[in-house]
């Protein structure tokens, strides 16, 4: 059973609905998509009692603003964008109750850039056509009020990105070492598709490979030596070298950065990788 | 000497594996029946695979299967498949109008490899292409190989727009966008084909494909 939850008075910069992501469609050039900052997405259910796979809302920059058409249970999990219910700022990264007429703003950042409402069942479905409205399922669950403060990240921490090398004939060990030592700036050229950096410092062995798939946190080096760290909406397929892949849960944090922010690298191996998101994936029963 | 196939970390829940150096027409059939066999053998540990060229990718579930265990399971899938084996490629004729209107680049093609309208039509329909890779867009295959007469490097300045439908070429290779999308290849030519999500053909590594031209497309 399907219910109206929202109506879309401002759509705001970019905001689209947003769940696990999919497998399964990659052979036909279809992306992954999904929450950018998991994180942020995976707390938001958990809080409400949600499935992990329920869906939530990405609530970009912020210029957003929702009319609620029923009274329930939500949560704001992710960047800082001033949320406010009718005027009042309210506090995110826990459950907060709507009633029928409220109205939800998210209007610019203090910290981070994206944020992620959710709402008990997950939202499944936007019409457009006359009015834009979103639905979700009904379903209600035991929720938690809060989460301790020691899981909420700070955005404004300086960037590290985890990043295991691949074995590949393009990079040298040198050019793992530069990576390493060099801070690098977040270009404008920054979406949901991949993020590129500034300072091209890394001349890989050859400008083009035979094409092969790209995966979320593969890093490729243009022919003018720059990192481009490939995200939830990245061509399925590609030519440049990759140097390494970032770690996941960095890729969540990447995404709550934007351009003029800095960050730097640090190697980590496959199984230390392996390792942490086990855990992240066993407590949020992904 | 580097010994093929070999298989390598490629993402955080990704092995890849090199089937040769260099791009091989003889080893699609083979890295078909390779992908199957480890769909097999992962079972509900496989999520994904992406063939291209001369390299395949599959995507694991790491919550059950470390690197070792992912890269014995494929490696055993692949030495257990069969290079030759016929298995349920397609073959797909595809409709061209190749004319000005609809080939932005036909006439300085033409031009710059001194070849007229009919010629040029012979050597890109006379061609069975396969299909190498799907990706960049959905249902957009990368076909190969052109006729060596007809490659040439990919524009220096991609195109904002081309219609859907349009036929590009670039390099070797010659391949349609199936929705309007910017393009960096040359276009020749427009199908009457819907090859968007729309339409029932799907693009599939290993399949043939063959232009034929018509007089309009209406």
């Amino acid at each position: 059973m399907t219910i109206k939850t929202f109506k879309i008075i401002k759509t705001g910069i970019s905001t689209t609905i947003q769940g696990q992501g999919d497998y399964g469609f990659l052979k036909d050039g279809v992306a992954i998509y999904g929450a950018l900052d998991e994180q942020a997405f995976y707390w938001g259910n958990y809080l409400l009692g949600n499935k992990p796979q329920c869906a939530s809302l990405e609530i970009l920059i912020g210029q957003c603003e929702l009319l609620a058409l029923i009274n329930s249970k939500i949560s704001v999990c992710g960047a800082d964008l001033n949320f406010a219910i009718n005027g009042n700022i309210t506090p995110t990264w826990q459950v907060v109750s709507i009633k029928k007429g409220d109205k939800l703003t998210w209007s610019r950042p203090n910290s981070g850039l994206r944020a992620y409402l959710c709402i008990q069942g997950g939202f499944i479905d936007v019409i457009i056509k006359a009015q834009a409205i979103l639905f979700k399922n009904t379903i209600n669950k035991q929720i938690t009020s809060f989460i301790p403060r020691r899981f909420i990240p700070d955005y404004h921490k300086h960037l590290v990105l985890r990043i295991c090398w691949l074995d590949n004939d393009y990079f040298t060990q040198d050019d793992q070492q530069k990576m390493c030592k060099t801070l690098y700036k977040i270009s404008k050229k920054n979406n949901r598709t991949a993020y590129q950096l500034e300072s091209g410092n890394i001349k890989p062995k050859i400008a083009q490979n035979i094409s092969e798939a790209n995966t979320i946190g593969s890093v490729q080096i243009t022919p003018d030596g720059c990192p481009i760290i490939m995200l939830r909406d990245c061509p399925t397929i590609g030519g440049y070298p990759k140097i390494g892949v970032v770690f996941s849960l960095d890729i969540s944090k990447l995404a709550q950065r934007g351009s003029n922010d800095y960050l730097s690298f640090q190697a980590i191996s496959i199984d230390e990788i392996h390792s942490l998101r086990r855990k992240f994936n066993t407590f949020f029963k992904i | 000497m580097t010994k093929y196939p070999n298989y390598h970390i490629h993402g955080e829940n990704s092995i890849i594996v090199y089937f040769s150096k260099q791009i091989e027409e003889k080893n699609l059939t083979w890295i078909t029946n390779a992908h199957k066999e480890i769909k097999t053998i992962l079972a509900d540990n496989y999520l994904d695979g992406i063939a291209c060229y001369q390299n395949l990718t599959i995507f694991y579930n790491i919550n059950n299967l470390s690197v070792t265990q992912a890269i014995t399971r494929i490696q055993q899938a692949v030495n257990a498949s069969n290079k030759d084996a016929k298995n349920n490629t397609k073959h797909i004729r595809i409709p061209v109008f190749y004319d000005k209107s609809t080939g932005l680049d036909l006439s300085h093609i033409l031009q710059q490899k001194s070849l007229s309208k009919q010629q040029f039509i012979k050597l890109h329909t006379q061609q069975i292409y396969r299909v190498y890779g799907v990706g960049f867009l959905a249902n957009f295959a990368y076909l190969g190989n052109l006729d060596k007469k007809l490659c040439l490097p990919r524009l220096t300045t991609p195109r904002e727009n081309v219609p859907a439908g349009s036929v590009g070429i670039a390099d070797c290779q010659t391949g349609i966008y199936p929705t309007t999308s910017p393009a960096g290849w040359h276009i020749i030519g427009q199908t009457s084909l819907d090859l968007s999500s729309k339409g029932n053909i799907t693009f599939n590594v290993g399949d043939y494909v063959q232009f034929f031209a018509i007089d309009s497309l209406n």
